[in-house]
């Protein structure tokens, strides 16, 4: 079985800043991971393909420095890296990204697709839905469990707001797997030494793709402008002291706020 | 030039909003009312005529739910294969009717299933699609202005489709509140026989979780409790908070995904968005991911042992302290100080 992994190398929001100044969000020394349901989505790769044999593949569109998050796949088992990177494919929204993933996965004949259920960046779950529907194979989103999986199809577990669904899709198929569905393993020394060679790049001319297609051209929506948001301004009172005083403290202020007060 | 996969749009064609509505059994989802309400806003604003669109069979009486809430027709996507939800063959349906009927805005609630169709529907049209929008405004062009936040709700962005149609984004739960239920409204409503292929994905079972306790975006008090309680017992002191004050019990998703609370009671990113008047942390480290689900509450309380807790940067009222040496004591002055009242 071959088994493909979406890796989007994303920056840590939660380091990103409000300052109050400038009014501009602080993006330097913001570091970057692995998405975090990403790493779900490879244990649950990393599972099936040793359970029923295979290869596991993490694939990332993004510049060069995404390597990281590539090489840190294959450093917790991934057999290899594929960066698809070229400058024509910047600018890419949602269409455009999952036009290039799909090909990707249609070139190295992928009998399943696995990506995370939404990023911490910009959070839209379209990706993995478009790379299916560019690809005409079945998905289901938002799966957290594997209860069977064979030749022709894979039966898994998700939930929806009402409750909880089991779904057999026929494989090809892709899947996005959320946070949580699992305990990703630990990158190992021997898988860190090994992803250093394990990573492959690939231009928009390895895919083949024509370049209006992919990138800004080939994205229909276009982000017109960007406002910082200001955090609602809060009060900001800590009380830290004795527990029955702060008991007592907590009340007023609750009390407050139900008498319509605060 | 243009990706020649792109089907050719001619802009002047497309024409009215529409609404995808999402059933259960025989009901229409509160955030797809919701959406009738700001779609409603847009028509208006255009001029053109607001559409509901259900994909489903044998529906009786339920398509007219959605004039009574503001849609002047609605069209339901008719056939029998259609009878319960598959995103294969939902998103086929209604690819079909959007290109014959040409909408030029189409709606999505964004649950798991809105926002399986919406984004399998975007790809075979090759247009744009603006998720979890928050607000919309009209250009000077006719453009819909699609309002987002990204970044865990540290910005937002403003995102238009300006060369594709239609232009499509999903919204929320709760973010529009759900229209006035009017039964004195009259609209047509259109059965479009439609034909889809067998689909290689398959609903096997459905277990329904059931909801009694007060659901979380209703209620004025919200006590939520999070990793930091430790065991699932923890949660036994919150849910008598939230009585006490007449309130909901909620979580995050650490304590959600653990099991510990239903799905429906997760705050946050991908769980509700909700304002209360009071929203009460436990146990929470309040990342940007679990704020910006409670950013419109009116007053935030945290309380938590850490000192440098990153809740403590974005709440009212904080405590420092160990959830079970104070709660207990919380309680106690509530009871006798309501009690005295
Ligand atoms: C502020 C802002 C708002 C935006 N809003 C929109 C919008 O509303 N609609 C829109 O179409 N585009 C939008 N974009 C563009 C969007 O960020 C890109 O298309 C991005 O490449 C993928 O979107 P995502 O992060 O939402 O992915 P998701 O769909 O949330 O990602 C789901 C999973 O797909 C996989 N995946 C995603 N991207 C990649 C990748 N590059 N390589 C490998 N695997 C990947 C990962 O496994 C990931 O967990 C926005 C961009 C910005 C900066
Ligand atoms: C794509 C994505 C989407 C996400 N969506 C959501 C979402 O919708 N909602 C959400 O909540 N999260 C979401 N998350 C997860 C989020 O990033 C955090 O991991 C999660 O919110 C943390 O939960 P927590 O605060 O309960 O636990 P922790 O972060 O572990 O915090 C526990 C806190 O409890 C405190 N504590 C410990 N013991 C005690 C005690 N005895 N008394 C008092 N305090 C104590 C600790 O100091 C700590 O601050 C998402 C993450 C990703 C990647």
């Amino acid at each position: 079985m071959r088994i493909l992994v979406g890796i989007k190398w994303v920056p840590r929001v939660d380091q990103m800043k409000f300052d109050p100044v400038t009014k501009t969000l602080v993006r330097v020394g913001v570091e970057s991971v692995v998405n975090p349901p990403d790493l779900n989505a490879l244990e649950m790769g990393l599972q099936i393909r040793d359970k029923v044999g295979g290869e596991v593949i993490a694939v990332s569109m993004a510049p060069p420095v995404a390597k990281e998050g590539l090489m840190e796949a294959v450093s917790m088992g991934a057999d290899r890296g594929i960066l698809l990177t070229d400058r024509r494919m910047a600018g890419a929204d949602t269409l455009a990204t999952s036009r290039v993933l799909a090909e990707a996965a249609k070139k190295l004949k992928a009998d399943l697709i696995l990506v995370g259920e939404e990023t911490i960046d910009s959070a839209t779950g379209q990706v993995g839905p478009g790379i299916a529907v560019h690809l005409g194979i079945p998905f289901i989103s938002y799966v957290h469990k594997v209860l069977e999986i064979g030749d022709e199809s894979i039966t898994v577990e998700r939930e929806s707001e009402r409750g909880v669904e089991v779904w057999r899709l026929g494989l090809p198929a892709l899947l996005t797997v959320v946070l949580g569905a699992n305990k990703p393993r630990r990158p190992t020394i021997r898988g860190k030494i090994r992803a250093k060679r394990a990573i492959d790049f690939w231009s928009l001319d390895d895919l083949g793709i024509d370049p209006e297609c992919v990138g800004f051209p080939g994205s229909p929506t276009r982000v017109v402008d960007m406002v910082v948001v200001e955090p609602p301004k809060r009060r900001g009172e800590i009380f830290q002291g004795e527990a029955a005083e702060a008991a007592k403290w907590l009340a007023d202020k609750i009390l407050e706020v139900l008498k319509g007060g605060l | 030039m243009v990706c020649k996969e792109w089907p050719p749009v001619n802009k002047d064609e497309w024409r009215g909003v529409w609404v995808f509505l999402e059933t259960w059994g025989d009901s229409i989802e509160e955030a797809s009312l919701q959406l009738l309400g700001e779609g409603r806003r847009l028509a208006d604003r255009l001029e053109v005529p607001l559409t509901g669109i259900i994909v489903g069979h044998d529906l009786g009486d339920l398509p007219k739910e959605a004039i009574y809430r503001g849609a002047d027709q609605v069209i339901v996507a008719d056939s029998p294969d259609l009878l319960t939800y598959n995103p294969q063959k939902y998103s086929q349906a209604l690819y079909k009717l959007i290109v014959k009927y040409k909408p030029e805005i189409v709606l999505f609630p964004g649950t798991r299933r809105g926002r399986e169709v919406a984004s399998s529907v975007a790809i075979p049209l090759r247009t744009g699609l603006t998720a979890d929008c928050t607000a919309f405004d009209v250009d000077e062009r006719g453009n819909l202005i699609q309002i987002r936040p990204a970044f865990g709700g540290k910005i937002f962005a403003k995102i238009v489709t300006p060369d594709r149609r239609p232009q499509m984004a999903s919204v929320r739960p709760n973010v529009f509140p759900t229209p006035p239920r009017d039964e004195n409204r009259s609209g047509e409503v259109i059965r479009e026989p439609v034909k889809v292929d067998p689909s290689e994905v398959e609903l096997l079972e459905f277990r329904e979780t059931s909801q009694v306790e007060m659901p979380i975006d209703k209620a004025k008090v919200v006590v939520a409790g999070g990793y930091g309680l430790g065991i699932p017992k923890g949660l036994e002191m919150l849910r008598e908070l939230a009585r006490l004050l007449g309130g909901a019990l909620a979580g995050s998703r650490k304590i959600v995904d653990l099991g510990w609370l239903p799905r429906s009671r997760q705050v946050g990113q991908t769980g509700k968005t909700i304002r209360p008047d009071l929203y009460i942390a436990v146990g929470i480290s309040g990342t940007s991911q679990h704020m910006v689900g409670v950013q419109s509450a009116k007053v935030i309380v945290a309380i938590n042992r850490d000192p440098k807790a990153p809740i403590f940067e974005s709440c009212d009222y904080g405590v420092v302290a160990d959830y079970r040496e104070v709660i207990p004591l919380l309680l106690e002055e509530l009871r006798k100080r309501l009690a005295s009242d």
